[in-house]
């Protein structure tokens, strides 16, 4: 799609970022409301639920990506890697988590498999106990309960 | 840390990342983790994922003991670590009994998951008798290693066919694939009739297994595939091509001048076909194989394992690999690559024995005759010794390697009612 311009994107805390259209739309959900509704290419787009610092990383990201999809020369696959892996190996969890429901609610796919698969290598060794300690779970099962599902498949501890 | 409550669509994106292993063992953490893991959804999930969970399998059959499998991840969490690092997930499995004293479990190929293993009634036994008794007593496994389950299915009902008297039957080689156009699991097998009495050449007979049926039917054979043709023990290699699932084994003919080549056989339409040899000297000293190389068949030429004594190689022998730049077009065979790999650092000169499989395009994977396995890039020619086993000094070839894409799949739907053994 060519470019039309500029959108604004507004943060839930207040923060206004002007963007290229083109970064924007990387996020299938913003595409789809400017597609919809023209009223939004011209003001500003409420991003609900996610706040200016959120904000601030997915537009860095996108920018990224939505470059190098125009010019392969200058972004390579192979920058493209290694800005993916510094980006997420710079975030803490608290900012994974928030990045990972603002990628899901506006649907940056790119974005979305990327943090996945960190969390999914953060938590791979882990141990059952750490997994609830990490995602806030409290243990439903029995002790025996729990023991049962360990005795199906001892070869997984 | 804490990284707080996800909804369950995002935790189902994280988990179906996770190797099998990890999923088993977080069936604990909770029991909404449990039915989420468990329930066919997040296996068919996890199904469209599998070529992120690319494992590297071993099988290496031990002297006097019960065979044990070895397998490798690749660690596809973080690629672009070598193979050599990749670590274990399976080591030291505990396969089906074996019926043989001198065991002769090979591996047959692997689909979704699932590889298949068997005990043929082949030359390979040394087993006189059990040689010359009925075809009925081939063990064919289906196993998912990730999981441990495992299905023995049934004997084929078919015995000798009537017209043929005192003969004597042997299974010479099997595939294993899904079939996408009716959505069901397959298994090809290929069954050779020798006639005691008389010289005249042997006869070749198909059956086919499918496993939403949990049955056995006979294909007959036609002028694509006459009966005299006689493919070889090693795994089929399986490309997809415009949809279709095609195996293919090296071949032979008894009749046709003896003709040798490659035989493919169509898992939906269940169409064979003859694919010619690149026009490479033919095997006169010279071993062959099948590899698949960046989705096109790949046919490697090696030197004989069978002289005696073995011929020690030089930096003057090579591997040679041929790709099939265009599928079914003969004229399409290229001499791609051609590998020294006889110059692993602190080791004395290898003699390969045998190239197993191909890794992520560019790697080749060999056994060497005195034990070693190594990987050899296609790339700049650089071989990596992966593991050294103790090989049995007159059982070469007891190496087997394959790629497959680890599974979560119990076949949910398709085998409901058959009985999956833990291992």
């Amino acid at each position: 799609m060519a470019s039309k311009g500029n959108l604004t994107l507004k943060s839930c805390n207040g923060k206004e970022f002007i963007v290229e259209e083109k970064v924007a739309v990387m996020s299938t959900t913003i595409k789809n409301m400017v597609d919809v509704d023209d009223s939004f290419a011209q003001g500003v787009i409420p991003i609900i639920g996610v706040d200016g610092k959120i904000l601030a990383k997915l537009i860095e990201y996108c920018k990224e990506h939505a470059e190098a999809d125009e010019d392969e020369e200058v972004k390579s696959e192979e920058y493209l890697k290694k800005f993916d892996e510094k980006f997420v190996d710079e975030l803490n969890l608290n900012d994974l988590y928030d990045l990972l429901k603002a990628s899901n609610y506006l649907e940056i796919t790119k974005l979305l498999n990327l943090l996945c698969q960190k969390v999914a290598s953060m938590i791979k060794g882990k141990k059952p106990e750490e997994i609830r300690r990490i995602f806030n779970i409290k243990n439903d099962f029995t002790p025996e309960e729990e023991e049962e599902i360990n005795r199906q498949n001892p070869w997984a501890f | 840390m804490n990284i707080g409550v996800l909804s369950e669509d995002l935790l189902r994106e994280i988990l179906v990342r996770l190797p099998v292993k990890s999923l088993l063992k977080f069936c604990c953490v909770s029991k909404a983790w449990c039915d989420l893991i468990n329930s066919p959804y997040f296996a068919d999930m996890r199904l469209g994922h599998s070529k992120n969970h690319r494992v590297f399998l071993i099988m290496q059959c031990l002297n006097d003991e019960k065979k044990a499998l070895l397998s490798f991840h690749s660690d596809y969490l973080s690629p672009g670590r070598g193979i050599a690092s990749a670590g274990e997930v399976a080591p030291n499995l505990k396969l089906p009994s074996s019926t043989h004293s001198f065991s002769s479990l090979r591996l047959f190929g692997s689909c979704n998951g699932i590889v298949c293993l068997a005990e043929l009634l082949i030359w390979s036994n040394y087993d006189l008798d059990k040689f010359w008794s009925n075809s009925d007593s081939d063990k064919i496994y289906l196993c998912n290693l990730a999981t441990r389950q495992f299905l023995t299915l049934p004997p084929s009902p078919f015995g000798c066919p009537d017209e043929f008297v005192d003969v004597q039957i042997s299974t010479t080689s099997l595939g294993f694939g899904f079939d996408p156009s009716t959505q069901d699991y397959k298994l090809v097998k290929f069954i050779e009739y020798f006639f005691a009495e008389t010289s005249a050449p042997p006869v070749g007979g198909v059956q086919i297994y499918q496993l939403r049926t949990n049955s056995w039917r006979k294909l007959e054979r036609d002028v694509s595939c006459p009966s005299a043709i006689v493919p070889y023990q090693s795994f089929p290699v399986s490309i997809l091509i415009n949809g279709f699932l095609i195996m293919h084994w090296c071949a032979t003919s008894m009749c046709d001048n003896l003709w040798q080549g490659i035989l493919s056989f169509n898992m939906s339409t269940e169409a064979f076909q003859k694919i010619e040899l690149p026009p490479c000297d033919k095997p006169g000293g010279n071993e062959f194989n099948l590899a698949v190389l960046n989705d096109s068949l790949a046919f490697i030429l090696f030197g004989s394992r069978f002289l005696e004594p073995p011929p020690i190689l030089t930096t003057e022998h090579s591997i040679d690999i041929w790709v099939m730049m265009e599928y079914g077009i003969k004229e399409s065979w290229v001499k791609k690559y051609s590998i020294h790999p006889f110059s692993l650092s602190g080791c004395a000169p290898l003699r390969v024995f045998a190239p197993c499989s191909s890794w992520n395009n560019d790697i080749l994977l060999l056994e060497s005759e005195n034990g070693h396995f190594i990987s050899c890039s296609l790339k700049d020619n650089n071989c990596q010794e992966i593991c050294k086993y103790s090989v049995c000094k007159y059982r070469l070839g007891c190496i087997q390697s394959l790629v497959y894409e680890e599974n979560l799949v119990s076949f949910a739907g398709i085998s409901d009612g058959l009985h999956w053994k833990k291992m």
